[in-house]
């Protein structure tokens, strides 16, 4: 029974812990990020197992977990503002070239992330070049770039 | 703000919502840096806010305030030495721990109404009786300590 219980208040724990501390930290991971999702995953593994190294309390969690978890994207599928509170929702950034500097303090994204990400996706060098960029749920930022071609292109053309 | 009005495209937004999100993250974060100041202090276990003493002279127990399931919880507990010595320890304590060693070694130990029994060798001087234990059921656990006529009632928090 309180492998069940357990393995519920972890989950919903986690979930409080990495959503309080924002998308940004999903997003942009880095190699020390991905440390800390190991140390964040050995601490929590200790707790939940406790003294019980059973296979039956290894399988009683993961199963559990994966219940809750199938469970959730029910009830996310069905109600799209439960969705909302549990992964957040994308937001525009960067409009017509313009950056919605308050946005951006809040969400704790800088323009150079934004640029990276125009870099990388789309080969853009300048914010200008980009129509909108959206700091999507998951933490990523996506690039649309302004529909016509930057003036220098325009001219060799 | 012209920032906080709504986009309807390419996506709908709704700023009102992420505000409070934002808030609520922002809460957090205090949340999280006071548990990590009282953490400090003690609160969770270890720590100032954690030491626990009970009694004066002739029987003082020192101990735990704040443990947390199955890690190692110590008493100490201090009594007058001379004839043989017996320290009686009410039954909450044998159901909610699992006792790992008592130092010095009890010459004998049993069971009453009251609880454990145990009786020490005599010894010259004030005796030391350290306990460790694991607790390992969640809660407040309050355990009754007497010798000699004497008793000290102790409460813990047990963390899960």
């Amino acid at each position: 029974m309180d492998s069940v219980i357990k393995a519920a208040v972890v989950y919903f724990v986690l979930w409080a812990i990495i959503r309080i501390s924002g998308r940004r930290t999903l997003g942009e991971m880095t190699a020390f990020d991905f440390v800390l999702f190991l140390i964040i995953g050995g601490a929590t593994q200790r707790g939940l197992t406790g003294e019980d190294y059973s296979l039956t309390n290894a399988f009683l969690l993961i199963i559990t977990f994966v219940a809750i978890d199938i469970l959730m994207s029910l009830i996310e599928r069905g109600a799209p503002h439960v969705r909302r509170v549990l992964e957040g929702e994308p937001m525009i950034m960067v409009e017509n070239g313009k950056p919605l500097r308050h946005r951006m303090h809040r969400a704790r994204i800088a323009e150079d992330d934004v640029l990276e990400a125009a870099r990388r996706m789309h080969g853009l060098e300048r914010l200008d070049q980009i129509k909108f960029a959206i700091l999507e749920a998951n933490g990523h930022i996506t690039i649309i770039p302004a529909a016509k071609p930057p003036r220098s292109r325009k001219r060799a053309a | 703000m012209q920032e906080l009005q709504n986009r309807h495209h390419p996506i709908p937004e709704d700023m009102k919502f992420q505000a409070l999100s934002w808030q609520i993250e922002r809460g957090g974060w205090i949340v999280f840096g006071l548990i990590v100041v009282l953490a400090l202090g003690g609160l969770f276990g270890h720590g100032a806010a954690s030491n626990a003493v009970s009694g004066t002279a002739p029987l003082t127990v020192q101990y735990e305030r704040f443990q947390r399931v199955t890690k190692q919880a110590r008493f100490v507990v201090r009594f007058e030495g001379g004839r043989e010595r017996q320290l009686t320890i009410s039954e909450p304590f044998q159901l909610n721990y699992n006792v790992s060693s008592i130092e010095p070694r009890p010459i004998g130990s049993s069971s009453s109404p009251d609880g454990l029994n145990l009786t020490f060798a005599a010894a010259d001087g004030p005796l030391t009786v350290v306990i460790w234990a694991h607790p390992h059921k969640f809660g407040v656990t309050k355990i009754n300590i007497g010798s000699a006529g004497e008793t000290r009632r102790l409460w813990s928090l047990v963390y899960p």
